[in-house]
């Protein structure tokens, strides 16, 4: 999303280049456009103005279908607005389908593997393809509205859920900078945000006009918002100790090039992630861990829908497309989940190896000079990035196959065992830690790794 | 209950799971059925299979049979054929049929049999789009009842009758236009027509079973 | 606003004929408030097929396969009740080796039995990965019984007089390969993945529980009993067959996790009776003489003089009993059907109306009950 990040690399390393290519400057050039919208580095602005420039250095030739209209619309002057937030809502969007067409076959490959089956094995290689043709099977099907049912509300819950979800990616970061928009209250927005996918969820479940699927409407309820406490104290937990409620802050809080208090610099390593901050961080991650299994409705509180109980909960009337957008919704939320667990404690991008972070980013250590000698400044700049996509989404897989392997071992919960777990276990629990970090935090400084504070310089 | 119990519990369920997925390639007991099949035992109850010609049509069989699905038609002792009939050691078949939508398959018609000439063999895999079809015909070893194949002659000499009216039309048509070529076009098409529908017919179950072998 | 402006209503709700977790055409018609059961209505015949009525019109032997289709799970054990009570009634010798092979295939069949059960279980709970570990051991055993007698699920192989087929020397040692190869894994990974994890004690222990008084006077047997607490097992205590030659235990419940009585009471029976029946089998395979496996005149069609019997046996699920009356003809006059699943299932209103009981509960209690639909309808 955002090329901030490229062009600083450009920018910074890319001399030769700059001078070479770059006459009136891509950088300035985007930078303009993104200035000129709200004077912040917003990414798909960015990415417009790049395009943009692309287009009027070398127009798009006359063979081009459609050149015309190429070099008309990006050449108007309504373009990099627009533009860019079609190209953020876009790589998103993308992002999302295509980790949830992954993520349903890997979790059927999973599930498989756990279970001594093969698992899809048809469409494609080892049925990679499975997925996209059930989606298509999906797409294809009629679209049932019980006759009794609320039209309207059924029509809409699906696009309510799916956006819920879709609008917390917006603050979610996917590596250093590629970020939809850098929110100042990105973790309130990403909190408060998710009620709105609870509202779809009743809307559907009450429109349905099926039994089962009130009663997972009203599990629903109660179990997403109980489990909303536990997340939100361990969001303010982080927020008390990074400072910030923006998620590129409290990432880079955790690694890369540290700045300490007295405003020595000092080396980022693996120790410095809140998980290791203090011993209540770590307790702290568990219940968060936790509380997000049950705030996506995942095995073992995926009572919403519990298949052997509410034969297929909320979802139980739904078809077709309609239904389509209620999986996405499901694991999109897996990987929302699992992605501010990552940010909140597990480092974000930095792969928690000092010299691998700092790959691409201007500074002098043996690996990055190294690479700048073999690759040049502009392949390293790029060689970083991908770096720190790679990391933070590898992460954030890694709990995400925990989560499946979760469901695919552990009995369902009860409803009054889910609110004892919640209110006598969860919460206390993530209390002490919301006390305990802040003692911690007042008595060592806020020194890392559990107030020990190894520093290397 | 201990909270400590219950989570040591869950991590010891969970390295189960664990050690499955990262040993699946050992630990897989599915086959992947169509490609791969399973060996079927000797003793294995499937669909019947007669030998017409031990059959001496005592229907020992039928009258075991718990639910009355065998269906036997003949004459005892007949010197001659029947017309469309099965010459067997002392009878003379003419229908000898198991409705496989009432079959249980228990075994019991094989006890009884004198000759020992009706059994149930390794097939199971059958299948029909209607009902009416799932009554074999023990005597020619086809899926087909009589009154089916009644159905079918009609339905081919129907396909043929409109054949025959497509190409008459056509050569009407075409008759006006020019009477030479009319004819030559009309040969064709009588060629093609009657060989593409068998060739569709045998080819399909063939490359079916090599591909099961 | 007072508590007294929220204006609740108890829900009627249709739990069935097709849902999930009935474990075939059952309905319950509950009564709820929230997620609470305040009543609970079962209503079944959905599979009734006339068992009774069809063994009036049929002779002796066309009977067996018939009983197959009751307890469609361990059709061996209704094959041998069947047989049993004829062979009582006209006196038939059942030759030895005839009665080893009842008890292997019985015992390998209450292990193929009990380990649905214990499959659809933790379907029931959530849990699916040990429904297919069970169907995995399973098929290890229907597989042996298709070699021994063709078919994998209704067996009419325990017939009046013996047995159909011979138990060959291959399929022994298939057996006793899959003792050595079962044996361990109830401990090692049903044990730790199911029985003992912690969400699932918390879901059965002290959940539906059937006290010992009540539980005899609905007339509950099989497993759901000893589950109580009760140690009724008709094997040990009126032996049939072998079985009075034959060592092994009786495990009843005894309220480790909570009340005796309870879910986690009547499924941990079942799982250590999958010990017992292995250990029954491997004793039977030992011991097992020569000789012929059937009685050739009864297999071609017995003829009771005119009178009645009553004979039981153990089943997976309880007292599997035939009562018959003879006329003398070779068609029996009147075959009743003790079924066990249709008394166990009676108490399940009782359970419902005693306790508080939630939605996930009528579940856990239905499937601990182990019903097969076949066999309460008939």
């Amino acid at each position: 999303m955002n090329l901030a990040v490229f062009t600083t690399f450009l920018g910074q390393a890319g001399q030769a280049i700059e001078e070479k290519v770059i006459e009136k400057g891509i950088v300035d050039f985007a930078a303009d456009y993104s200035t000129k919208w709200d004077g912040g580095g917003e990414g798909g602005l960015f990415l417009a103005g790049a395009v943009r420039w692309l287009v009027e250095t070398y127009t798009v030739p006359d063979w081009v279908p459609l050149s015309s209209v190429i070099n008309g619309t990006l050449g108007a002057e309504t373009f990099p607005e627009l533009g860019g937030l079609l190209i953020t809502i876009g790589m998103v969007f993308g992002f999302v389908n295509i980790f949830a067409i992954g993520a349903v076959w890997s979790e059927r490959k999973v599930s498989a593997h756990m279970q001594c089956r093969l698992g899809p094995m048809e469409v494609g290689p080892h049925g990679l393809l499975q997925t996209v043709a059930d989606g298509l099977k999906l797409l294809t099907k009629e679209d049932i509205i019980p006759r009794l049912a609320d039209k309207t509300l059924f029509a809409i819950a699906p696009a309510v859920v799916f956006a819920g979800v879709l609008m917390r990616f917006v603050p979610l970061p996917f590596g250093d900078q590629l970020i939809a928009s850098d929110l100042d209250l990105g973790l309130f927005f990403v909190a408060a945000v998710g009620a709105v996918e609870v509202l779809g969820v009743i809307m559907a479940g009450w429109a349905s006009n099926n039994k089962w699927s009130l009663f997972a409407t009203i599990r629903t309820a109660t179990q997403m918002v109980s489990y909303e406490i536990p997340i939100g104290i361990a969001f303010v937990t982080v927020i008390l100790c990074c400072g910030s409620f923006s998620l590129v802050d409290v990432v880079n809080m955790q690694g890369g090039t540290l700045t300490d208090i007295d405003g020595e610099a000092h080396n980022g390593w693996a120790w410095h992630w809140n998980l290791f901050r203090n011993p209540f961080m770590l307790i702290l991650a568990i219940t968060y861990f936790i509380a997000s299994l049950a705030e996506c409705k995942r095995a073992p509180f995926d009572l919403p829908e519990a298949e052997s109980e509410l034969v297929s909960g909320f979802h139980t009337e739904y078809t077709g497309m309609r239904f389509a957008l209620f999986f996405l919704a499901e694991y999109a939320a897996m990987y929302l989940v699992a992605a501010v667990a990552v940010v909140l404690f597990l480092g974000g991008w930095w792969s928690g190896i000092y010299w691998v972070d700092e790959i691409g980013m201007g500074t002098d250590t043996w690996l990055a000079s190294w690479l700048d000698g073999v690759l040049g400044p502009t392949l390293t700049a790029v060689l970083g990035v991908l770096i720190k996509v790679k990391v933070f989404l590898t992460k954030a897989f890694i709990l995400v196959f925990i989560q499946m392997w979760v469901r695919w071992t552990l009995p369902r919960v009860r409803l009054d065992q889910m609110m004892y777990v919640c209110w006598k276990v969860l919460l206390p629990a993530s209390l002490v830690c919301l006390i305990g970090s802040c003692l911690w935090e007042l008595a060592t400084g806020g020194a890392s790794f559990f107030g020990f504070g190894i520093v290397v310089k | 209950m201990n909270i400590f119990k219950v989570a040591r519990s869950i991590v010891t369920g969970m390295g189960i799971t664990l050690k499955y997925f990262l040993n699946h390639k050992k630990t897989l007991c599915t086959i992947q059925y169509p490609r791969e099949k399973d060996l079927i035992p000797a003793r294995h109850r499937g669909i019947h299979y007669l030998e017409t010609e031990k059959c001496v049509m005592c229907w020992k069989c039928s009258d075991i049979c718990p639910v009355d699905c065998i269906y036997i038609e003949g004459v005892r002792g007949a010197d001659g054929p029947l017309p469309g009939g099965y010459r067997g050691q002392k009878a003379t078949l003419s229908k000898f049929t198991v409705d496989y939508t009432v079959c249980i398959f228990c075994g019991l018609c094989e006890e009884p049999c004198p000759p020992k000439c009706i059994w149930l063999g390794p097939e199971f895999d059958y299948h029909s789009t209607d009902r009416t079809m799932m009554e074999k015909n023990l005597l020619t070893d086809e899926v087909y009842t009589e009154s089916d194949e009644v159905f079918v002659e009609w339905a081919r000499g129907e396909n043929d009758r409109l054949q025959e009216e497509k190409k008459k039309k056509k050569e009407a048509e075409k008759a006006a236009k020019a009477a030479e070529k009319a004819a030559a076009a009309a040969a064709e098409a009588e060629k093609t027509t009657e060989e593409a529908p068998a060739d569709a017919g045998e080819q399909g179950p063939d490359s079916e079973g090599e591909a099961a072998e | 606003m007072t508590e007294a402006k929220i204006r609740t209503e108890e829900m009627l709700l249709n739990m069935g004929p097709q849902h999930p977790s009935t474990h075939g055409v059952f309905r319950v018609v509950v009564r709820t408030d929230g997620e609470l059961i305040l009543e609970s209505q079962s209503h079944i015949g959905y599979l009734h097929r006339c068992f009774e009525k069809c063994a009036e019109g049929n002779n002796y032997l066309q009977v067996v396969p018939y009983t197959d289709r009751m307890d469609y799970l361990c059709a061996m054990m209704n094959n041998w009740g069947y047989a049993a009570s004829i062979e009582k009634l006209t006196g038939i010798e059942v030759p030895e080796r005839a009665e080893y092979i009842r008890v292997i295939v019985a015992e390998l069949n209450r292990v193929a039995s009990h380990l649905l059960a214990f499959g659809t279980y933790g379907l029931d709970i959530g849990a699916i990965t040990p429904f297919l570990y069970a169907f995995r051991d399973r098929e290890r055993i229907l597989k042996i019984f298709e070699k021994l007698c063709g078919q994998r699920l209704n067996y009419s192989y325990v017939r009046i007089g013996g047995v159909t087929f011979d138990m060959t020397d291959e399929i022994l040692s298939d057996i006793e390969a899959f003792c050595d190869y079962f044996d361990p894994k109830i401990i090692d990974e049903y044990d730790n993945l199911l029985s003992y994890n912690g969400i699932f004690i918390s879901r059965t222990a002290n959940v539906g529980v059937i006290p010992a008084d009540l539980a005899i006077s609905y007339g509950v047997t099989g497993p759901s009993l000893r589950g109580s607490g009760v140690p009724r097992d008709l094997r040990r205590d009126a032996p049939y067959g072998i079985y009075d030659r034959l060592e092994f235990d009786v495990p009843v419940g005894s309220g480790e996790m909570g009340q005796v009585g309870d879910c986690w009471d009547r499924y941990m029976v079942r799982m250590r009776e999958m010990r017992q029946s292995i250990r029954l089998v491997r004793q039977a395979i030992k011991d097992i003489p020569d000789g012929p496996f059937c009685d050739k005149k009864a297999f071609r069609g017995v003829k009771p003089k005119a009178g009645e019997t009553y004979k039981k046996v153990e089943g997976a699920r309880g007292e599997v009993g035939f009562y018959v009356v003879s006329d003398g003809t070779n068609i029996p006059y009147r075959v009743k059907a003790r079924a066990p699943s249709f008394c166990n299932i009676s108490i399940l209103d009782k359970l419902t109306s005693m306790s508080d009981v939630m939605l996930a509960d009528l579940v856990a209690i239905i499937g601990s009950l182990d019903i097969v639909l076949g066999e309460v309808d008939r």
